[in-house]
């Protein structure tokens, strides 16, 4: 999975007399595999890429380099996330045999929120249910070019 | 120096609304807005809010499965150009502050500084809103109603 975390959000809801936010990490990439389901994209050689189906750490690239260059198999999907929490968006290039777990477990690690809490995501509409996460992005008919949401669960009480 | 945090008076109002129809559970929802800059200082607008379906108690309280896809619709169809800068519950009787169930939403969730929290007493009709600064401690946000002129 390559990831690149999107800063476009806030000066988008800013009117013109108010400076926008901008808190987000503008042009950071990111490769990131969080399982070994998950393919990692990485940059071997000059100009060249190599597909390994391993699990990577997290690491920087220079900006603009790894969605831009690498190349993935023909039934790679291109598909973003955006965070309705802080309006931050990640794009990801997948497989369509990942599963959604899979999915959620890297956007969680890429935006750098905490792990082992309760998210959920949404897709055209239709939030995801918790036998949804085991499912492959095949099995539940995502497209490439979708955008899913991602929500806070937060528990509040005594 | 500028509020932190601007509320429509109607939405304040929906608010309390939502959190007196739970009682005597616990209510709970996303507030809708936006984040700014201006003179140095750091304010949020809220121009909306999302109540959420929920499993609650007199003490605890949490989103339903499936409330994610009505907090989006509305998300969608009445605030576009927004988000969620903040989350507000209810302590029906126990009076505004962050317990530690709380606190930790707050640290976890809305790691912002712009994002904010909002208590509810229906019981005693009285709101008020908070920000996390450090980790383990936090402070009331002020905030101000603002009221439209008929």
């Amino acid at each position: 999975v390559t990831v690149q975390s999107d800063g476009h959000d806030l000066a988008n809801c800013c009117p013109s007399n108010s400076a926008a936010l901008r808190s987000s990490p503008l042009g950071r990439t990111f490769a990131v595999g969080s399982c070994a389901s998950i393919f990692a994209l990485s940059q071997r050689g000059a100009g060249k890429t190599d597909k390994r189906n391993s699990c990577a750490s997290l690491h920087s690239h220079p900006p603009n380099r790894a969605t831009q260059s690498v190349s993935i198999g023909d039934d790679g999907l291109q598909i973003s996330v955006i965070d309705l929490s802080t309006n931050r968006s990640i794009r990801l290039e997948v497989e369509p045999h990942h599963t959604l777990g899979s999915v959620l477990e890297t956007v969680v690690n890429g935006l750098g929120l905490p792990r082992n809490r309760p998210y959920s995501l949404v897709l055209g509409g239709k939030e995801l249910g918790s036998g949804d996460y085991s499912r492959t992005l095949a099995a539940r008919g995502v497209k490439d070019g979708d955008q899913f949401e991602l929500l806070p669960r937060p528990p509040g009480g005594m | 120096v500028p509020y932190e945090v601007y509320i429509e008076e109607q939405i304040l109002s929906g608010i309390l609304d939502h959190c007196r129809s739970q009682l005597p559970l616990e209510a709970i929802g996303f507030l809708v807005g936006n984040a700014y800059n201006w003179s140095h200082h750091q304010y949020v607008h809220v121009r909306g809010f999302t109540p959420g379906r929920s499993k609650s108690t007199r003490v605890h309280v949490e989103f339903d499965e499936g409330a994610m896809q009505d907090v989006s619709a509305t998300l969608h169809s009445r605030y576009s150009g927004s988000f969620l800068v903040g989350w507000y519950h209810s302590h029906p009787g126990y009076g505004c502050f962050l317990s530690e169930t709380d606190l930790d939403s707050q640290r976890t969730y809305f790691r912002e500084s712009y994002h904010v929290a909002l208590v509810v007493d229906p019981s005693s009709e009285t709101v008020e809103f908070f920000k996390v600064d450090a980790p383990s401690s936090y402070r009331p946000a002020s905030f101000a109603v603002i009221r439209k002129r008929s």
